[in-house]
Order: C-alpha cells, then sequence, then structure tokens
C-alpha cells in the first residue's frame, strides 16, 4: 500500500477496521453501519426523497441522521408512475417534508403528476438557488401560479413543463424573469390535434429565451414560421427535438437551415425508440415499459394489438384515438 | 512507464496473488499508483498489497477487465448498451455475499463506476421495503428507544419504525 497510503489512509483504515470487526464473511456478520457516512449517504441518495421520507430514514439512529442532513435534499426527486391517489401515503406531504429538509439548498427537484400552484409557491419560497426545475404531467398548475414565482428563479437553467395547462402567456413570463435559462423541455401529451396550427408558443420562445441550448418541443403545433422565429432569436440552440410537430415542413431550406445551424437535430417523423421507457395511453389507462425488465419499447409493442396504430401514429397519419405515444419520464428529464 | 508491462501482480489482504492487466488497472487511481511505482521501481520483485480480500477483489479484477478497453479508448453506444447489461449481470452474482466489500473496495479504490454501480444495487434491495426488511438485508440493529421512536413519530406523522 506504499503508493497509494497517503491519500488513502482514511478509507483503507476504515476498510481494515471493518474487516477486522467483520472476519467471518462468509457467514455475513456484517453491518451495513460499518460502512462510511459518505457511502451510506451515496446509497440512499440512489434511493430517493419519497423511499428515505417512507421508510429508509427510520432504520437506526445513523441512517436519521444521514437523511436529516441538508446535503441530501439539494436535489429532490418525487418519481412515481401517476397512481398518486393509490399510495399509502401522501406525496405532496412528503415533498413538502423534503423540502423542508433542504433547508434552502435546493437546487434541483422533479415533481410528477401532483404539483399544485400552491406546492408550487412552497418550494420557490424556500430556496433561491434552483437551477432545474421539472414539472411533469401536473395540469393543476396554472399560468397565473407559475408567472407568481418566476420571479424567484433567477438561476433557473433548466426547465420541464411538458404536459399540463400552461400556455405561451406562462412561457414569455418564463423568458423574462429566468435570464440563465439554457433548455427548455415544452412537450405536449400527444399530436392527435396535429391539424390545428399554432405559432404562438413557439414565437414566445423566440421572444423572451434566446440564450437556448436544448429546446425540446414533442408534438408542438408550430408551423415553419415558428421554428424560423427560434431559429433566428436562439443563436445558441445546439440540440432542438421537434419528434411529432407534424405542421412542419422540412423538405425545402429550412430543413436544410436546420441541419447546418442544429448540433442535434430530431425531425417530426423520427421514432423515438431511443427511450428505454416509454408509455403507452390506451383505454385500460397508462402503461409503462420497462427496458430493465428486458423490455425493449418494440418487444412490447409487438405483443400488443396497438403495433398498426402505433406506427401509422409515429408515421403522423390516420392513428387511432384511443392510443397516444409519448417519452418515458425517467429519460427526459 | 516501460510499455513491456502489461500486467501487474498484486496481493490481495488475504495474501492470494492476483494479476491484473496495465489497462485494466487505470480504472483505479490507486491501482495505477502501484503500476506505476512497479514499472519504475528498481526492486521488481516487491509485490503490492491491495487491502482487499481476495473473494471481492477477483470481482473488483472482472469489473476492470470488462470496462478497461470502453474506458480507455471510448465506445459506440451499442457497446456501451452491452457494458450496462454486463453490469446489470455482474451485480446479481452473489450480490448479498459481496456487495458491501465490493463498495467498500470500489470507495477505497476510487473506481467511480463500480461504486455508483454498487450503491444503485443496494438502493435497489431497498425499494419498496419496510424498514424492518431492510434493517434484516443488511443487518442493522433498531437503535432507537421506545421514547425516541415516540418522539419522532409526533413530529414526523406517518414515519414508521416497522
Amino acid at each position: 500500500m506504499s503508493s497509494c497510503s497517503s491519500a488513502d489512509s482514511a478509507a483503507s483504515s476504515s476498510y481494515s477496521s471493518s474487516k477486522e470487526q467483520s472476519e467471518n464473511e462468509e457467514r455475513q456478520t456484517w453491518s451495513w453501519l460499518e460502512l462510511p457516512r459518505d457511502v451510506t449517504a451515496a446509497i440512499l441518495l440512489k434511493l430517493g426523497a419519497v423511499e428515505i421520507l417512507t421508510s429508509a430514514q427510520s432504520v437506526c439512529s445513523s441512517w436519521w441522521s444521514i437523511c436529516k442532513d441538508p446535503t441530501m435534499w439539494r436535489a429532490i426527486d418525487t418519481h412515481n408512475w401517476g397512481n398518486v391517489f393509490n399510495l399509502p401515503y401522501n406525496l405532496e406531504i412528503i415533498c413538502r417534508h423534503a423540502v423542508d429538509r433542504s433547508c434552502g439548498q435546493l437546487v434541483d427537484i422533479n415533481v410528477e403528476h401532483f404539483c399544485t400552484d400552491d406546492l408550487l409557491k412552497y418550494i420557490t419560497d424556500s430556496t433561491s438557488h434552483l437551477r432545474r426545475l421539472r414539472l411533469f404531467f401536473c395540469y393543476d398548475i396554472s399560468d397565473e401560479g407559475l408567472c407568481k414565482v418566476v420571479g424567484k428563479l433567477p438561476l433557473l437553467e433548466e426547465l420541464d413543463i411538458s404536459i399540463g395547462t400552461i400556455t405561451k402567456d406562462a412561457l414569455e413570463v418564463i423568458g423574462q424573469n429566468c435570464p440563465k435559462l439554457k433548455s427548455l423541455k415544452f412537450n405536449m401529451k400527444d399530436s392527435r390535434c396535429s391539424h390545428i396550427e399554432s405559432d404562438d408558443e413557439a414565437l414566445a420562445i423566440a421572444r423572451t429565451m434566446p440564450e437556448l441550448c436544448h429546446l425540446q418541443l414533442f408534438g408542438n403545433k408550430l408551423t415553419n414560421t415558428g421554428l424560423c422565429a427560434i431559429l433566428d432569436s436562439c443563436s445558441h440552440l445546439e440540440s432542438l427535438d421537434l419528434r411529432h410537430c407534424f405542421n412542419l415542413n422540412l423538405e425545402g431550406p429550412l430543413g436544410k437551415r436546420c441541419t447546418e445551424q442544429i448540433k442535434d437535430l430530431r425531425r417530426p417523423n423520427e421514432l423515438i425508440n431511443d427511450y428505454p421507457f416509454c408509455a403507452l395511453m390506451g383505454d385500460s389507462g397508462l402503461f409503462y415499459i420497462d427496458n430493465l425488465l428486458g423490455f425493449s419499447d418494440r418487444d412490447f409493442l409487438s405483443d400488443v394489438d396497438y403495433q398498426d396504430d402505433l406506427y401509422a401514429f409515429l408515421d403522423g397519419s390516420d392513428f387511432s384515438d384511443n392510443v397516444s405515444y409519448y417519452f418515458d419520464p425517467d429519460t427526459y428529464y | 512507464m516501460s510499455s513491456s508491462v502489461e500486467a501487474i501482480t498484486v496481493l490481495s489482504s488475504d495474501g492470494d496473488e492476483f494479476k491484473i492487466t496495465v489497462s485494466a488497472a487505470k480504472l483505479s487511481k490507486p491501482l495505477n499508483w502501484m503500476l506505476e511505482d512497479v514499472c519504475f521501481s528498481d526492486d521488481c520483485d516487491e509485490v503490492p498489497t491491495i487491502e482487499v480480500n481476495s473473494k471481492t477483489l477477483v470481482k473488483v479484477i472482472e469489473y476492470c477487465e470488462k470496462h478497461a478497453p470502453r474506458a480507455n479508448s471510448g465506445a459506440s453506444d451499442s457497446d456501451a448498451e452491452e457494458l450496462k447489461k454486463w453490469d446489470i449481470e455482474f451485480m446479481k452474482m452473489d450480490v448479498k455475499d459481496i456487495l458491501f466489500h465490493i463498495l467498500m473496495a470500489a470507495n477505497y479504490l476510487h473506481m467511480e463506476g463500480l461504486y455508483d454501480l454498487a450503491c444503485q444495487t443496494a438502493a435497489d434491495l431497498m425499494k419498496g421495503m419496510t424498514v424492518s426488511q431492510i434493517r434484516k438485508i443488511f443487518h442493522i440493529k433498531n437503535d432507537f428507544s421506545s421514547e425516541e421512536q415516540e418522539q419522532l413519530r409526533r413530529q414526523h406523522p406517518g414515519c414508521s419504525f416497522d
């Protein structure tokens, strides 16, 4: 150990002593309390806010102490599968609790399905350091509620307000109040009404968010006019995701301009199979397809009757009213 | 460093000898320092000891050898995907037996990838478990007194100790 003893003395001695204390590893008599505090903290961070507050923190006094540390709560992820009302606990209360624990140090929060104007105010009142905010599938957040709090987000760099009721009005106020905004995800649930054209949101983005580097507008109703305005205004744009924006026509010069100006361009008709999690919305509800369980989205689709409908949908033509296909919350955060 | 050296021999804390290739050793800063010591040392007979037991060291070296090509030369997305699958299988094997030791070793050897993987595996073991089940999995005793539990329950409604 001569070569690394100085840099690793702490870790090394900790390891040696734990080894002495748990010589008989074959019988698995070791206790995980022997892990260094920062290793336990790293594991608990992987577990996430909800599981920490509903179970892990109560395991022992040492874990409780780790879980009380505000540094554990700089990033809060309340990921769930949309079954908010069937859970044995109240996610909103848990989220408020997690925000309290952060003691003003919160920089990154993901709230899925259950955020309200009140909760958003609670979150933004607690910190002035927020850099990443994700409000996914939160229909209870209004333009008014969002506009009231954006003044408290001067450092915001990444915003994802996909699938909800937010309109161009709130987008403009966000753009005016968040000068550091580099990444915006403003995705629609689906593009069933794609024949309706509207550049309102695209123009709001072009007017107020010239510093954007990454923009995702899945299923937006923008036309070439809106896209042109974005390209004119957002000169730093590196990635632009226009999948399912079926009112666009990128066959001509605008398509060429996109290719030249944007490093990572996703065209309207590109497949979304690079997302390990995807969701299908059918009559019977929401199904998530989990790659980690050994399913790819293709595998799953080949097993269901929706296949034809889906491919029609991906082509932007005659798709089923019962099927929508959109991003996975995990990966596109 | 001499380019002729392709592998070095190290001793586990149990005194067993293991060979690790130069490219694999680069995944760990401490291992890399040892490697440089061995390569530049006049006394090439000295075999460095790693404070990791044999059973764990086998796994650590297996991980290093698998990840070395990608770490040293970069790789395509399909390689990354394949490696991810391999990682999942890797952590499935005897995971409960030696996960604790792998975590310790990855921390001690500054192996970011393995550390991250082991932390995630440990966290996954806890998912959906009750407090009592977590204590059982990780061999941890409930050291809260009943008074403390009562007090914490009052302060944090919904907080469970079972």
